[in-house]
C-alpha cells in the first residue's frame, strides 16, 4: 500500500512533467510545472478532488492556441482549485496561503528579489496568525504589497496589527467602512493597500463568500500585476484604435493628424513618458484645444511594479486594454482615451511647460 | 439557452432536491457562481478574449448544475426519491430541448416526425403529401426524401420503413405543440427512463449514496442525455426494457408483458431482447406466446428480412465489438465513458446484481445478431445509438462496482463526461459525425495542430494500430481492474500530455481526406452525406492544379490511389507518374520523401482519387 505522501509526491512529480510538455512560450506557460505541483499540494491537503485541476490545465494548455484566452483558462482552473481547498488545520491553511502568495506573486521568477518576497510571506503570515481563518485577507495583502520602497514591506505586519485588534464585528466593520473610505479618498497608488486591508479584516465576516473572493484574487493570477494595481479601472480598458499616430511631443512640439470624415466623435489614445509624478488635473497637452490632462492619461509605465508606488498618476478614466508582462510583473500600459469633438484633422500639441524629459504620447485615433 | 430559464430550472431543482443548511450553502454558491461569472464576461472584453456566447452560456449551465448534482451526492441534508430525480430530470431535459430546437432534426428524427405529422393531419401513415408539402411541415426540412427501403403502395403512397409506434406516442405532444410537443414526449419517456433506473438500483441492493453520484452522471451524461431530448426510439425502449427486467425480477407479469410489447412495437430488432426475456419465463406460457406471434407478425410486414439474422465473419464480430468499447467517434470509451464501469462489471459476472445479469443476459443476442452489421456504430445519429437500450442495465452494473472505485477514475470520468455533454450541447450538429474512421476529437486535433493525432485515437470504422492497442487494454484491463487507484489524475494528465506529443510527429499512414491535411483544392471521396459511407474507401480526389499539404516521415512511402486515366503528381521536388487503374480498383505507386515535416503534394496532370499513403 503506497502512503499518501508517496503517492502525491509521485502525482507531482508527473503533473509537473506532463504540464511542462504542454507548456509553451510565454512565463505563465514556463511556470505551469510549479503551478501543477502547487495544485497537487492543495489536492494532498485539502481534498483528494482538486487533483483533476491538473488535467484540466494540460486540457487548456493544448487546447487553446489564443494567448489570453489560455492564460485566463489557466486562471480558472487555478482559482477554481484554491477555492475549493477546505483546509482543515492551521499547517493547512499557512500551506494554501503560502501557495496562493507564490502563484501571484513568484511568476515569472525571474523577477522575484527573493528576501524582499521572503519579508512578503512573512507579513502574509502574521495576517494569517492574526486571523487564522482569514486566508483570502493574507492573500490580499501579500497580493498589494510593494516592495519598493522597503518601508512598504510593514504593510502586511501593520494590517496584522489591525486585523488582530479588529475581531469583534463592530470593530471590524468600523475598520472596514473607515478603510474603504480612505482608499476612495487616496491617491491611486495607496488606494489598492487601503482596499486589502479591508479584505482582511473582512474576511472572517465573508463566511461562504471568501471562496469568491479567492477565485477573484486568483482568477487573474497570469496578470495579477493587474489586480494589484489596475482595478477596478481595467474593466472599462478598451481596444486601442487601429489608426496608429505613434509621436512622441516634447514640450511646445505639435502635429496634425488627419481623421477620416463622417466621424461622430473621435477618441485619441494618448500616454505620457516621464509624467509619472503629475498629479491629477496636470495639462500636459491639447488636442483641437481640448486638454489632455493627468487623469484622462498616464504615464505609459506608471503601473510597473517598481514604479507604481512612486507615482503620483491615478489610473486612467478610459484606460486602454494593452497589457504589458506576465504574473506581478504585468502592467497596464498607461495609455488613455481623451474624446475630441468631430473634426477633420486633430491638431495634438504637448504643453510648454513639461519638463525637458517628459513627452506626450500619441499613440493612436480613433472614431467612435 | 438563455440565462433565466436556467436560473429557473436551477432554483426549481434545488428546492426538489435539497433542504435545510444544505440548500442555503447550495443557494450561497449558486449567488457566488453568478458573481463569478459576471467577473467574467467582464474581464473578456478587456482581456481580448473572444468566446463564442452559446459556448461560454452552456458551459457555464452544465458546471452550474454539476455543482447542484454535487451537493446532492455528497450532502446530507437531500430530499431524495426516484420520482424527485425524474422531475428533476425532467426540468433539465426541457432546457436541453431548448438548446437543441435552434438546430434541425436530423437522421430517422425528420421521418419519425413525419409519421406523426401524417397521423395527426392525415389520420393516416403515408407520407406522400408530407413529402410534397415540406415548406409546411414541422420538421423544417425541405430536403427530405423517402428512404431506402421505404415501401410505396400501388397508388403512390408512400410508408416509410422505421415503426409507427414511436410517431403513435409522439401524437398528442405533436397536436399540442408541434416539433416542440413532440421532443417534450421523449424528454417525459426520459425522465421515466430515470425514474425506472433509480428504482431499479434500490431494488438491487444500490445504496442511496451511490444513486445520487451516479444519478446526474446516467441522466444527464452520454448517451441518454442526447437521446432523451431527440426524436429517437432508444429511450422509451430502454424505458421499456428497464421495466421488463424490473417486472421480472418482481414477477409482476403484467408489468413485463407490456414493457417488452411496448420495447418491440419501438423497434422490431429489440424482440431479440424480448425472446431471450420470455425464454426466461417459461410459466407464462400465454403471455409469451402473444408477444411471440406480435413479434412475429410485425417482423413479417417490416423492412426486415430473415437473412438479417445470419450471423457474420468472425472478423466483423472483432470489430463491432472492439469499436462499441473503445471507437472514438462511437465507442463508449470516447462517448459514454462512465459505462465503461458497465463493461468491468461484465468481468464480474458472478458479484453483480441479479438485475444486472437479467438484463446483460437478455441483451446478449440483439448484441450478436449487431456486433458483425457494418453499421454496429448507427450510422448518421448521436453516438451508441444501437446500445442506448442496454445502457440503464450497464448504469446497474456501474453502480454496483462505484464504491469499490478509486476517486481517480472517477473524477476522470466525471470530467469528460461534463466535457462531453458541454461538446454536444453546443454544437448538437456534430453529434452527427460521418463514418470515414475519425472522430470529433480527431478533426479538431488534426485542425488545430495540421498533424495527425487522430491516428491515436482508436478506430474500427477504418481499423487503426490504435484500436487493437486499446482493445487489448481493455481486455487487461477488464481482468485486472480492482480499484484503478493508480489512474490519478496526474497519470490522466500525463497521457493527453505524451498523447499530444506523439500525436504531433509524422505517422506511418496519411489519408487524404483527414482534417490535419490542408487541402487546396480537390474534393472529398465519397461525398460527405453519401448514404452508408463507411462501405466505401474514403479518398481525397485531386485534378491539375490541387494541392495538399501534410506532415510526412522521409523515406519510400507507397501511395494508394484510383485514376481512370492517370495522373501525374508531384512531391517536394519529383514528379510522379500514376499509371490508369481499371474500375474500382486501387493501384499503389512508390514516393520518397526527401526529409521529414511538411511536405506538398500537387496534382499536375489528369486527376486521381488519392486514398492514403504508408510509410514503408
Amino acid at each position: 500500500m503506497l502512503s499518501a505522501e508517496f503517492r502525491y509526491a509521485a502525482s507531482a512529480v508527473l503533473a509537473a512533467w506532463a504540464l511542462h510538455v504542454v507548456s509553451r512560450e510565454t512565463p505563465v506557460d514556463h511556470a505551469l510545472p510549479f503551478v501543477g505541483v502547487v495544485v497537487v499540494f492543495l489536492a494532498w491537503r485539502c481534498g483528494a478532488a482538486i487533483e483533476i485541476a491538473v488535467p484540466l490545465l494540460v486540457v487548456a494548455a493544448i487546447a487553446l492556441p489564443d494567448e489570453h484566452a489560455r492564460l485566463l483558462a489557466f486562471g480558472i482552473i487555478v482559482a477554481g482549485a484554491f477555492a475549493a481547498a477546505v483546509p482543515r488545520t492551521f499547517l493547512d491553511a499557512t500551506g494554501v496561503m503560502v501557495a496562493a502568495v507564490l502563484v501571484l506573486r513568484w511568476i515569472p521568477l525571474s523577477n522575484v528579489e527573493v528576501v524582499r518576497e521572503l519579508i512578503v510571506l512573512v507579513g502574509a503570515f502574521a495576517v494569517l496568525l492574526a486571523r487564522p481563518t482569514s486566508i483570502v485577507g493574507a492573500v490580499a495583502v501579500a497580493l498589494v504589497t510593494p516592495t519598493h520602497p522597503g518601508k512598504a514591506l510593514l504593510y502586511p505586519f501593520l494590517v496584522a496589527a489591525i486585523v488582530f485588534v479588529a475581531r469583534s464585528v463592530p470593530a471590524a466593520l468600523g475598520v472596514i467602512i473607515a478603510s474603504l473610505a480612505a482608499a476612495h479618498f487616496a491617491r491611486a497608488e495607496h488606494a489598492p493597500l487601503w482596499i486589502a486591508a479591508a479584505v482582511a479584516v473582512a474576511a472572517p465576516l465573508l463566511a461562504s463568500y471568501a471562496r469568491v473572493a479567492v477565485i477573484a484574487l486568483l482568477l487573474l493570477w497570469p496578470w495579477s500585476g493587474i489586480v494589484a494595481r489596475a482595478m477596478p479601472n481595467f474593466f472599462w480598458a478598451k481596444p486601442a484604435p487601429r489608426q496608429v499616430v505613434g509621436a512622441a511631443l516634447a514640450a511646445s512640439q505639435s502635429i496634425d493628424v488627419s481623421v477620416p470624415p463622417g466621424a461622430k466623435k473621435i477618441a485619441l489614445l494618448a500616454s505620457g513618458a516621464n509624467v509619472s509624478r503629475f498629479k491629477n488635473g496636470r495639462v500636459i497637452g491639447t488636442v483641437n484645444g481640448t486638454p489632455i490632462r493627468i487623469g484622462d492619461v498616464a504615464d505609459f509605465g506608471f503601473l510597473r511594479r517598481d514604479q507604481f508606488f512612486f507615482a503620483r498618476n491615478p489610473l486612467p478614466r478610459r484606460p486602454v486594454a494593452d497589457i504589458r508582462g506576465y504574473g506581478h510583473a504585468a502592467f497596464l500600459y498607461g495609455a488613455g482615451f481623451v474624446e475630441v469633438p468631430p473634426a477633420e484633422t486633430l491638431h495634438i500639441s504637448a504643453a510648454p511647460d513639461l519638463p525637458p524629459n517628459a513627452r506626450l504620447q500619441v499613440e493612436s485615433v480613433g472614431q467612435e | 439557452m438563455t440565462l433565466v430559464p436556467l436560473a429557473v430550472v436551477s432554483v426549481a431543482a434545488a428546492l426538489l432536491l435539497l433542504r435545510g443548511r444544505t440548500l442555503w450553502r447550495w443557494a450561497a454558491c449558486e449567488i457566488a457562481a453568478w458573481l463569478l461569472f459576471a467577473l467574467l464576461v467582464a474581464v473578456a472584453r478587456p482581456l481580448g478574449v473572444s468566446v463564442d456566447p452559446r459556448l461560454a452560456v452552456y458551459a457555464f449551465g452544465v458546471l452550474k448544475l454539476g455543482m447542484l448534482f454535487a451537493f446532492v451526492a455528497f450532502a446530507n441534508d437531500v430530499r431524495w426519491s426516484a420520482t424527485r430525480a425524474a422531475v428533476v430530470a425532467l426540468l433539465i431535459y426541457i432546457l436541453v430541448i431548448f438548446a437543441m430546437l435552434p438546430f434541425p432534426i436530423d437522421g430517422d428524427e425528420p421521418f419519425y416526425l413525419l409519421m406523426t405529422e401524417s397521423m395527426v393531419k392525415d389520420h393516416d401513415l403515408d407520407l406522400a403529401n408530407q413529402y410534397r408539402d415540406l415548406a409546411h411541415s414541422a420538421t423544417h426540412r425541405l430536403d427530405l426524401v423517402p428512404q431506402t427501403g421505404d415501401r410505396t403502395g400501388p397508388h403512390g403512397e408512400s410508408y416509410s420503413r422505421l415503426e409507427p409506434f414511436l410517431a403513435l406516442l409522439m401524437m398528442p405532444g405533436f397536436a399540442l405543440a408541434g416539433l416542440s410537443g413532440a421532443l417534450l414526449t421523449i424528454a417525459l419517456f426520459g425522465a421515466l427512463l430515470v425514474r425506472s433506473t433509480i428504482r431499479l438500483f434500490e431494488d438491487e441492493g444500490i445504496s442511496d449514496a451511490t444513486a445520487r453520484q451516479l444519478f446526474p452522471l446516467v441522466a444527464f451524461g452520454p448517451p441518454i442525455v442526447f437521446y432523451a431530448t431527440r426524436i429517437w426510439p432508444e429511450v422509451p425502449a430502454a424505458w421499456c426494457f428497464v421495466e421488463a427486467v424490473r417486472g421480472v425480477r418482481q414477477r409482476r407479469a403484467v408489468r413485463w408483458g407490456a414493457a417488452l410489447l411496448g420495447l418491440v412495437f419501438l423497434k422490431l430488432r429489440f424482440g431479440l431482447i424480448a425472446i431471450v426475456l420470455l425464454l426466461r419465463q417459461g410459466r407464462r406460457v400465454l403471455l409469451g406466446a402473444v408477444i411471440l406471434i406480435v413479434l412475429a407478425v410485425a417482423f413479417a410486414l417490416s423492412a426486415h428480412k430473415a437473412w438479417e439474422l445470419r450471423p457474420g465473419p468472425p472478423y466483423f464480430y472483432l470489430l463491432g465489438i472492439t469499436g462499441l468499447a473503445v471507437d472514438g467517434a462511437a465507442g463508449i470509451a470516447f462517448q459514454a465513458p462512465l459505462y465503461l464501469f458497465g463493461l468491468i462489471a461484465l468481468a464480474r459476472w458472478k458479484s453483480m446484481p441479479a438485475g444486472f445479469r437479467l438484463g446483460m443476459a437478455a441483451s446478449l443476442l440483439y448484441l450478436i445478431y449487431l456486433f458483425p452489421r457494418t453499421e454496429w456504430h448507427g450510422g448518421w445519429s448521436p453516438p451508441l445509438r444501437y446500445v442506448v437500450v442496454v445502457f440503464p442495465i450497464l448504469a446497474l452494473g456501474a453502480a454496483a462496482l462505484w464504491e469499490r472505485i478509486a476517486a481517480g477514475p472517477k473524477l476522470a470520468v466525471t470530467a469528460w463526461t461534463l466535457g462531453l455533454v458541454i461538446h454536444g450541447l453546443v454544437f448538437p450538429y456534430r453529434l452527427f459525425h460521418i463514418a470515414d474512421g475519425q472522430s470529433p476529437l480527431g478533426d479538431w486535433l488534426g485542425e488545430r495542430f495540421h498533424a495527425d493525432v487522430g491516428r491515436l485515437i482508436p478506430s474500427t470504422i477504418r481499423p487503426n494500430l490504435a484500436a487493437l492497442v486499446a482493445g487489448v487494454l481493455l481486455v487487461v484491463m477488464l481482468i485486472l481492474f480492482r480499484s484503478g487507484r493508480t489512474f490519478t489524475p496526474a497519470v490522466a494528465a500525463l497521457l493527453v500530455a505524451l498523447f499530444i506529443g506523439y500525436g504531433r510527429r509524422p505517422g506511418e499512414r496519411i489519408q487524404f481526406e483527414d482534417t490535419h491535411v490542408t487541402h487546396a483544392g480537390g474534393e472529398l471521396y465519397p461525398t460527405e452525406y453519401q448514404a452508408q459511407r463507411f462501405l466505401f474507401t474514403g479518398g481525397w480526389i485531386v485534378r491539375a492544379g490541387d494541392s495538399m499539404k501534410f506532415l510526412a516521415r522521409d523515406g519510400r512511402s507507397k501511395l494508394r490511389y484510383q485514376s481512370a486515366h492517370g495522373a501525374t503528381i508531384q512531391i517536394a521536388s519529383r514528379a510522379y507518374v500514376l499509371p490508369p487503374t481499371r474500375g474500382a480498383e486501387y493501384a499503389t505507386v512508390d514516393v520518397d520523401v526527401p526529409s521529414p515535416g511538411c511536405i506538398e503534394l500537387r496534382c499536375l496532370a489528369g486527376a486521381a482519387n488519392l486514398d492514403r499513403m504508408d510509410h514503408e
